[in-house]
């Protein structure tokens, strides 16, 4: 081959190495970013459900001016976009669901806190008809599932692998010594689960979104199953990337501050979250609820506030929720190490004693 | 001779081009690690990943060959019928003016919109099973079949077509005897650029709805944050991909004077 064909090859590769270089090691880095006020600035992933509400209340109420930072929020759609958001570098802190099992143990993220004390509105529905609402509650243990073993069999479930709405579906089948070979799982995204449950598709929809559970509930589906139901828990959890943890601790506590400020405002008054919540889902553009539906998620879900933040153990529901991935074979032994170490209680310690 | 002797040339290059290509890839990933928390596995996991999922189902439930099996029978289904139904469409569309100006402001319209926006109506007039799969490839086949028949109809040569007349030929044997054969290099073309835009639809006909395929696969994989699977699902679309436009390069030959 002649020289002048090795010399372009050589070339050519040393310049896309170094562009590649330059756009890894470019994304996502902030360093000591400062917001528009001049204070620390924190990017904060946020998803625009009851989770991330109390980020309104810090905007209200100037809790971020009172503790010394600036906020950048960063919307996602989902937990699963978030963790990659998170994986890239995009976003500091930010509150998550079941996408936390990826973002601690894949991309190193510190769970710092639980968010809420009780959670409600996972549900699993059925269609009026169906067997498996004839089939009635068969299960002692759990007076509020419905269904048995015979009517469940061969139906075909409607979910999302890998959140919240699959670990409801699959702990469902389980009280019935079924699983995910005894149904047809069809994995399709939230929004598309209730179009296609509506449209006649399926006969058991798994939905981790309390609006679209509600809104089948209001249509006369019938609630077979959910997590409260099934005497699981519910939880999400803050989480913080390592570098911000590693980098800007002060900045972390003073977040947590004003974070456990707003939960106290918000648990305090219920007519207050309510409106709070209304004008966070108005702002993030949702258009898919109601006062009922607003005032139901409310009754359903209370925050972990500065009274019961350091109670129990932090990180306990997600360090489960890994456990059973790992059961099932979906993610190996190693993540559970990870989610081990990079629980760290010391930011709400701090948060709420100092 | 000669002739040969630049094809090993050209076979030699595009050999380097995929070593230098992994070797970049296996310096960026594993020697300088230049994207952080493993979100570029390098080469030698992806071919870890590959032969593992070969016989592993976690974490989706089936195996790669499942995928395999499940995304190709989506894919033949929706190109068949976007091609039986593109080629006439683009051919009438070219050839009679009427046709034309009745279909192409619905088709021109209708080839903006992207697959993926037809999911939630399709789900709605289809359900979910595998013909609302196979319609959302359908209509990325459809389009570009009827773009590059048209095209290529279109472009007959008007002396030949003149010739034609003069001997007498009907409307219909001009196309028949003149445009068709003359628009065949087109016409394969459109049918390559289609099977690649089935292949690219597979992700948002899997998004649908699925129980197995390697869009679902990429899918379930990001939701475990399972770089390297979603990978090694890219690669086997690619492969795929490739191999049956080789399949359909050979075909061509066949039927198109000139081509070899």
């Amino acid at each position: 081959m002649k020289k002048s064909a090795i010399r372009f090859i050589v070339t050519f590769s040393a310049v896309c190495l170094m562009s590649f270089s330059l756009f890894a090691q470019g994304q996502g880095e902030k360093g000591d970013a400062v917001g528009e006020n001049g204070r620390p600035l924190i990017r904060v992933g946020a998803m625009a459900y009851y989770l991330s509400v109390p980020l309104q209340v810090i905007q209200d109420e100037k809790l971020d001016e009172k503790y010394n930072f600036d906020l950048d929020i960063i919307d996602f759609p989902s937990g699963g976009p978030m963790a990659e958001a998170l994986g890239a570098g995009e976003w500091d802190i930010g509150p998550i669901g079941a996408g936390g099992m990826v973002a601690i143990p894949r991309y190193n993220a510190m769970l710092i806190a639980d968010i809420e004390t009780t959670m409600d509105g996972a549900w699993i529905l059925a269609r009026p008809d169906s067997d498996i609402v004839k089939a009635g509650n068969t299960l002692n243990d759990y007076p509020n599932v419905i269904g048995d073993k015979k009517s469940i069999e061969g139906k075909t479930m409607l979910g999302t692998v890998g959140n919240i709405s699959h670990y409801m579906g699959l702990d469902y089948l389980s009280k019935f010594d079924l699983g995910m070979e005894d149904v047809n799982f069809i994995h399709m995204e939230t929004a598309q689960i209730y179009t296609a449950f509506v449209a006649g598709n399926g006969d058991l929809a798994c939905l981790g979104s309390p609006s679209a559970a509600m809104k089948l509930v209001d249509q006369g589906y019938v609630r077979v199953g959910g997590l409260a139901q099934q005497d699981k828990s519910q939880q999400d959890a803050m989480l913080v990337s390592e570098d911000f943890y590693n980098n800007h601790y002060d900045t972390t506590v003073n977040f947590m501050k004003a974070w456990y400020e707003a939960c106290d405002k918000l648990n305090a008054d219920e007519d207050y979250e309510f409106e709070m919540v209304k004008k966070f889902y108005t702002n993030s553009g949702r258009t898919d609820f109601d006062d009922a539906g607003v005032r139901q998620e409310c009754e359903f879900n209370k925050y972990n506030d500065s009274s019961t933040a350091l109670n129990g153990e932090v990180g306990k529901w997600m360090k489960g929720l890994i456990q059973f991935y790992v059961d099932n074979g979906s993610m190996d032994k190693s993540v559970i190490e990870a989610m081990n170490t990079n629980i760290k209680k010391d930011v709400v310690r701090d948060a709420l004693t100092k | 001779m000669k002739n040969r002797l630049s094809d090993n040339k050209y076979k030699m290059i595009a050999f380097i081009n995929i070593v230098v290509v992994i070797t970049v890839w296996y310096l960026l990933s594993e020697v300088f690690q230049v994207f952080r928390n493993g979100m570029l596995p390098g080469p030698n996991v992806i071919l870890e990943t590959f032969i593992s999922k070969l016989n592993s189902k976690s974490p989706d439930g089936n195996t790669l060959l499942v995928h395999i099996v499940s995304s190709l029978t989506v894919v033949i289904t929706g190109y068949i019928i976007g091609v039986v139904i593109g080629l006439p469409t683009g051919i009438f569309m070219a050839w009679y003016r009427p046709i034309d100006y009745l279909v192409r402001p619905v088709f021109d319209f209708l080839r903006c919109i992207p697959g993926l926006a037809w999911i939630p109506v399709i789900t709605v007039w289809l359900g979910i099973d595998l013909k609302a799969k196979a319609a959302i490839i359908f209509v990325n086949v459809f389009v570009g079949t009827v773009v590059n028949v048209y095209s290529g109809i279109k472009q007959t040569d008007q002396v030949k077509i003149w010739v034609a007349q003069i001997f007498g030929a009907s409307h219909f044997e001009i196309l028949k005897r003149v445009a068709l054969p003359s628009a065949l290099p087109y016409i394969f073309t459109g049918l390559k650029v289609s099977l690649g835009m089935a292949w690219l639809g597979i992700i948002a006909a899997e998004l649908l709805a699925a129980q197995s395929g390697l869009g679902y696969m990429i899918q379930v994989a990001r939701n475990f944050g399972r770089a390297d699977l979603v990978i090694v699902g890219m690669l086997t679309i690619g492969l795929i991909g490739a191999f049956l436009t080789y399949l359909l390069e050979k075909v061509e030959h066949i039927f198109v004077k000139g081509r070899n």
